[in-house]
């Protein structure tokens, strides 16, 4: 399959009309459409997936409502009118596919799909396909189960990851996906279409054989089983549905509360936020009574000079007391020392008794003592009162009342600041969450618990019920083989067609098997090589796949590598659709949106060397920051056969330039 | 985009086939292959099924005449 053309008009970003021609010659298969984000990049890839399937996805795979679709300048303008168009060439054939959304009669402004109607044309070399046999032409070159392969979009590599988790649902999802796109619902069909005229032969066989004399006890049996299995079969078409809508709720369940993750968060944020100001405020009441109890106190530091030069001045006083006191001291001690030296008359140094004119001195000396001592005089309590005095002005003097103040005035400044900063963000805050109700969203939490229980409940149901089928399936074959030996049942068309579809079945069976151990075989092989091919590590021996295809790095010693970066999940995804459109069938177009956000520029030129020979067409759809600049371009220009760039001219107008 | 569709399927369904049913003729495995490739994506079952039915029938009304 080869595109060739694609038009649109008023398409989302798309107001009027845009076209894209698609490469067409073999060696230069590359077309590149530059884009920033938000300018219509998926788009593009949305244009392509509504004109073949009539649906586009917005972000997380969402489908986008119809109404949503119409360029909304253009509706607003009065356009009444959506067109996308794609002309290509399959299985030799030139097909033309349009598809068209008209507003419907008395709607002004679309506001829900219902207001628009959808009309769908198809031709094949010039002759028109009637539109009841349009989906069955498009599945026979680009079915939809298989389309996430070849209409890609980078938001869905990460999903690859889960195909590594043992029993994930998402990963047993994509893993249908792939077998899929690999052609085995070819024999997972077929084993279940047998199957079903197995048990309508049986039911047959049942009827048969009580017509048969001697077999008439096996055969109410062999139809009592029939009817059990039918039964058990009908529950569990039943339970299956009930797990269906439980599992369907609970994932919708999970998306809802991913969306109010946020808010959660936000949340948590406000309420912390709230204990911060009421701390704050408290903190500011202390701060308040603390200035106004220092305020009471300024006085002291306008006194205080004055009191500084009242306390030197009593200090200096009690010194020269202290002073006055250590001379009287000295002179007592000596007039002690001179009485004791008069009273015995022996030289208190050589002992010698003393002469009478040395003593008439020493006398003369303890009057002249006692007369200093008696004119130093002793004022105790002066010198109490100035102590006391003292101890007063210090517990006055040295506060800094105005300092502390200062403080205290610094602190609420700040912590006004803080508050008003606070409140704020809580304002902020409640804003944000303001439409969400909080309670609500914990009762979705229970909620989505009950419904996990439920799921679990039925999932051991469906168990339990596919048991009794087998069982069943037994005893209906153990009673066949026991009126085997009959050569009426033998040769009753029941028995004979029954017989057939066993082996029918049993073949499918095991192909189903084989083909999928061929099938993980022949995709390791080809991811692999593609990894080689694009990673930048050479010492890698290459990738290893699981039963559900998902695929691990090897080292150089064929271990497995279980850490990996962004940027090599990134190469692996990539080596596994280079690996599948290898393995399951020839390349056609790719279309990649935003395929290379994690890679580094070593690898990013290596894919970029690689991926224009894994398909016969490749169509990109990146940023500036995803191909930059000459260098990235350098390694496809010679593959290179296109080259666009989207210009906004307003944020709901976008327009595709010719590079 | 899919142009043709190499057939490791019905390579593993007539390998299968040699071992679990050797009498049934080749033509027949390849006939309800193809009906069942052709359906693959089919959203429902019902001409898949009537499609197998008929060559089963057929092959059983053959399988009969060629005993009597």
């Amino acid at each position: 399959m080869k595109l060739k053309r694609l038009s649109m008009h008023n398409f989302m970003p798309y107001k009027g009309d845009a076209v894209l021609e698609f490469p067409q010659d073999e060696s230069r298969n590359t077309l590149i459409v530059f884009g920033d984000n938000m300018r219509g990049k998926t788009s593009l890839l949305n244009a392509i997936r509504w004109t073949f399937y009539e649906y586009a996805y917005g972000r997380h795979l969402r489908q986008i409502p119809l109404h949503l679709l119409p360029n909304r300048e253009a509706v607003n303008e009065g356009a009444r009118v959506m067109e996308t168009r794609i002309e290509f060439e399959a299985n030799g054939s030139q097909y033309d596919l349009r598809r068209v959304a008209t507003m419907k009669n008395l709607v002004a402004k679309p506001e829900r799909p219902e207001d628009i109607q959808v009309d769908t044309y198809m031709q094949k070399d010039g002759a028109a396909i009637p539109g009841n046999e349009i989906d069955a032409e498009i599945n026979q070159f680009a079915p939809e189960q298989v389309s996430r392969f070849f209409l890609f979009d980078g938001e869905l590599l990460q999903e690859y990851e889960e195909l590594l988790i043992e029993g994930s649902e998402q990963g047993k999802e994509i893993k249908k996906e792939i077998e899929k796109v690999l052609g085995v619902p070819a024999l997972t069909n077929g084993r279940d279409h047998i199957k079903t005229i197995l048990k309508q032969a049986q039911k047959q066989q049942s009827i048969d054989a009580g017509k048969i004399k001697g077999l008439e006890g096996a055969a109410e049996r062999h139809q009592q089983w029939v009817a059990k299995r039918e039964s058990f079969e009908n529950d569990l078409v039943k339970l299956q549905s009930l797990l269906d809508n439980a599992r369907n709720s609970r994932l919708t369940l999970d998306d809802e509360l991913e969306k109010v993750e946020k808010i959660y968060s936000q949340k948590s944020k406000l309420d912390s936020s709230r204990s911060r100001g009421k701390e704050i405020e408290e903190e500011i009441k202390q701060k308040t009574s603390l200035r106004q109890q220092l305020v009471g106190q300024t006085w002291r530091d306008l006194l205080e000079p004055r009191l500084i030069l009242k306390r030197e001045s009593l200090l200096q006083e009690q010194q020269r007391f202290n002073d006055l006191n250590k001379e009287r001291n000295r002179i007592q001690l000596r007039i002690e020392q001179t009485m004791q030296y008069l009273a015995n008359l022996i030289c208190p140094t050589c002992s010698q008794s003393l002469e009478a004119s040395k003593r008439e001195a020493k006398e003369m000396e303890l009057e002249q003592l006692k007369f200093q001592l008696h004119g130093l005089g002793a004022d105790d309590s002066r010198l109490t009162d100035i102590a006391l005095q003292i101890r007063a002005l210090n517990k006055v003097i040295g506060h800094g009342v105005g300092d502390r103040l200062s403080d205290v005035d610094k602190d609420l400044a700040r912590f006004e600041f803080d508050l008003s900063k606070i409140e704020n963000q809580i304002e902020e805050l409640q804003e944000e969450i303001k439409e969400f109700d909080t309670d609500a969203i914990m009762k979705m939490r229970s909620r989505r618990d009950g419904v996990l229980k439920d799921e679990a409940r039925l999932n051991a149901d469906v168990d339990d019920r596919k048991s009794k089928i087998d069982d069943a399936d037994k005893e209906i074959r153990i009673l066949s083989q026991r009126m085997q030996p009959d050569e009426s049942y033998r040769g009753a068309r029941g028995t004979q067609m029954a017989d057939m579809c066993e082996k029918l079945y049993a073949s499918f069976s095991l192909s189903i098997e084989r083909l999928r151990e061929a099938l993980r075989q022949s995709v390791e092989t080809q991811a692999s090589k593609a990894f080689k091919a694009m990673s930048t590590q050479t010492a890698y021996q290459g990738l290893r796949i699981n039963d559900n295809y998902g695929l691990t790095i090897l080292d150089q010693n064929g271990s497995e590598v279980l850490l990996r970066s962004a940027g090599a999940e990134q190469i692996v995804a990539l080596s596994l659709i280079a690996g599948l459109s290898h393995a399951g069938r020839p390349a056609g177009p790719v279309v990649m949106d935003t395929p290379f956000g994690r890679l580094d520029t070593k690898h990013r030129k290596n894919i970029l060397g690689y991926l224009p020979n894994s398909a016969s067409q490749l169509i990109l759809f990146v940023h500036d920051g995803e191909i930059r600049g000459s260098d990235d371009l350098n390694v496809l220009a010679h593959r290179i056969g296109g080259q666009y760039e989207i210009k906004e001219i307003s944020p709901t107008h976008s327009v595709l330039v010719q590079r | 985009m899919i142009d043709t569709i190499k057939d490791m399927a019905l390579e593993a369904l007539l390998d299968a086939a040699r071992e679990e049913a050797p009498d049934l003729p080749t033509e027949l495995i390849k006939a309800i292959y193809q009906v069942e490739k052709i359906h693959q994506f089919s959203p429902e079952d019902k001409a898949a099924i009537d499609a197998l039915q008929k060559l089963i029938d057929e092959e059983l009304s053959n399988f009969q005449r060629g005993n009597q």
